[in-house]
């Protein structure tokens, strides 16, 4: 198989919080057009490695690269290229409380596409909505909807703008069967797409299992395993970390 | 043993490290304005909802205060100053009390009641809900959207509401002085006119606009000082509340040394 392109790596990452390793020795290369999930304990800092890897969190030392640059050094305007090719689901949804769906769906719109007709806006607004089956839900306020909803929504404000990488912290945790079946189908129409790479914290056998292509396993700010999903499911499971056995049982 | 210099030492590098975090957030935030026409896409409208809640929202309140103000200052000038035979004295204190000193100063206090808690309160919660960090990660950055249209709201709503409030308190002198000796509106105009200078209007509108950035600036800062919890909302609400009435205290006496020496 032909090997694509790194679009994000990170080399000898350390993150600290009042004299506490969050992460330690981190390194790993992520390619285009992947689906990597990253797993671990509560606490191990999954999340972490993920606002780190988007440039949400900086780092206390090492070196954080997107599509081959080190951003480390780049402040707000000089993220902003990066932004519009990422898209960030929190794990709480953090929609903004203030807005309506809709209104928070355009936000992202408005601020990279200055020069878009409101009607076609207005109609990549519908099309996410109905997607997601939550037409009706347009002119609500996020205080109104379920926590699955926000998070559905959440999803949706990471997607609108198409974006290359799409991040998602705990895509389908609080969620019942039926609405992490849509959220599972929503992440794998974009993850199908061409050059779209998706990086996914998430302790789900559903995710593993149907959408994952390489894994990482990570506990207490370490990597301790990394690989293809093929490769780590095939082992045998007193060889491989207790987490995924978990995960997986 | 209690070590003094090292006490003393700690709190001197904390208030340091305060000072020099509010110098570079008021520096962004100066900035972020200039740019603000360039950003307005977004930011617009929360700036239209800062003004419409600080600014229209309080009108009825600063109606309410001013009138009251103005008739306690007339009914209780004109009895004192009837006895030395000097009631036209009252128009002076009218103007200094209500034009340059408590007008501005009042309006402020109403705005930090109102609007500086809420918006400490508010963006604190943001913090919280972790959506200032979704703001950064759509690649908007939260002093252009969350800081700089609530500081130009509460400036232009305090400029605009000490107007109303002056206006509001000399139609309420009016009204009062008028039940004690009838005067045609003109008149009273025209009394006052005399007494109030155009450098009297500037001061005021200068307090105003000076006490709006101070309080819109704490009030945004002390809210984005959150940093997990929500119990910590209230304490940065009170700090808001505390600094931003020292400030403009202090800023008061400032302008008036200013205005007295020239």
């Amino acid at each position: 198989m032909e090997e694509t392109e790194i679009i994000l790596s990170l080399k000898n990452v350390y993150f600290e919080t009042e004299n506490y390793d969050i992460l330690s020795d981190v390194s790993l290369a992520i390619r285009r057009d992947t689906f990597v999930n990253i797993v671990g304990k509560s606490g191990s800092g999954k999340s972490t490695l993920l606002k780190v890897m988007s440039g949400l969190q900086i780092p206390d030392s090492g070196v954080v690269e997107l599509f081959g640059r080190n951003i480390m050094d780049l402040d707000y305007d000089g993220m902003l290229p990066f932004r519009k090719r990422m898209g960030f689901a929190f794990q709480d949804a953090a929609l903004l409380s203030n807005l309506s769906i809709k209104e928070n769906l355009l936000l992202p719109l408005s601020f990279y596409n200055k020069r878009m007709p409101k009607h076609e806006k207005e109609e990549k607004i519908e099309n996410m909505l109905a997607k997601i089956f939550m037409s009706n839900s347009i002119n609500l306020r996020p205080a109104q909807l379920s926590i699955g909803e926000k998070k559905l929504i959440s999803i949706a404000r990471a997607m609108i703008i198409e974006p290359a990488i799409l991040f998602l912290d705990e895509p389908i945790v609080y969620m019942d069967a039926t609405m992490a079946k849509s959220m599972i189908n929503l992440i794998k129409e974009y993850s199908n797409k061409e050059e779209t790479t998706v990086i996914c914290v998430a302790n789900s056998k559903n995710i593993i299992t149907e959408l994952a292509d390489n894994l990482i396993l990570i506990d207490n700010g370490k990597i301790v395993m990394s690989g293809t999903k093929n490769d780590i499911l095939s082992m045998e499971s007193d060889k491989r970390p207790e987490i995924i056995n978990d995960v997986l049982n | 043993m209690f070590d003094i210099f090292s006490y003393y030492g700690k709190a001197i590098r904390t208030a340091f490290t305060e000072f020099v975090y509010f110098a570079a957030f008021i520096k962004v935030t100066i900035v972020e304005i200039f740019l603000f026409s360039t950003r307005k896409q977004v930011t617009s409208t929360v700036l239209y909802r800062q003004i419409l809640f600080t600014g229209y929202e309080a009108l009825k309140l600063i109606s309410l205060i001013g009138l009251a103000l103005s008739g306690i200052i007339i009914i209780q000038g004109m009895q004192l100053l009837e006895n030395f035979g000097q009631s036209d004295l009252v128009y002076d204190i009218l103007i200094i009390t209500i034009t340059k000193e408590l007008g501005p100063l009042l309006t402020a206090v109403i705005i930090i009641a109102r609007s500086g808690t809420a918006i400490s309160t508010e963006l604190g919660n943001m913090v919280v809900n972790h959506e200032v960090e979704a703001l950064t990660s759509i690649g908007i950055n939260p002093i252009a959207y969350l800081v700089v249209p609530r500081v130009l709201g509460v400036v232009v709503s305090l400029f605009c509401l000490s107007i109303y409030l002056n206006a509001s308190g000399i139609f309420g002198g009016y009204i009062i002085s008028t039940i004690n000796q009838p005067l045609s509106l003109w008149e009273f105009l025209k009394n006052l006119s005399v007494k109030l200078t155009i450098k009297d209007l500037i001061m005021s509108q200068t307090k105003s606009f000076v006490f709006g950035f101070i309080i819109a600036l704490i009030s945004c800062y002390q809210g984005l000082k959150v940093n997990f919890a929500s119990t910590e909302v209230p304490q940065y609400t009170i700090k808001a509340v505390v600094s931003s009435l020292t400030w403009i205290i202090v800023f008061d006496i400032i302008i008036d040394i200013f205005y007295y020496s020239f």
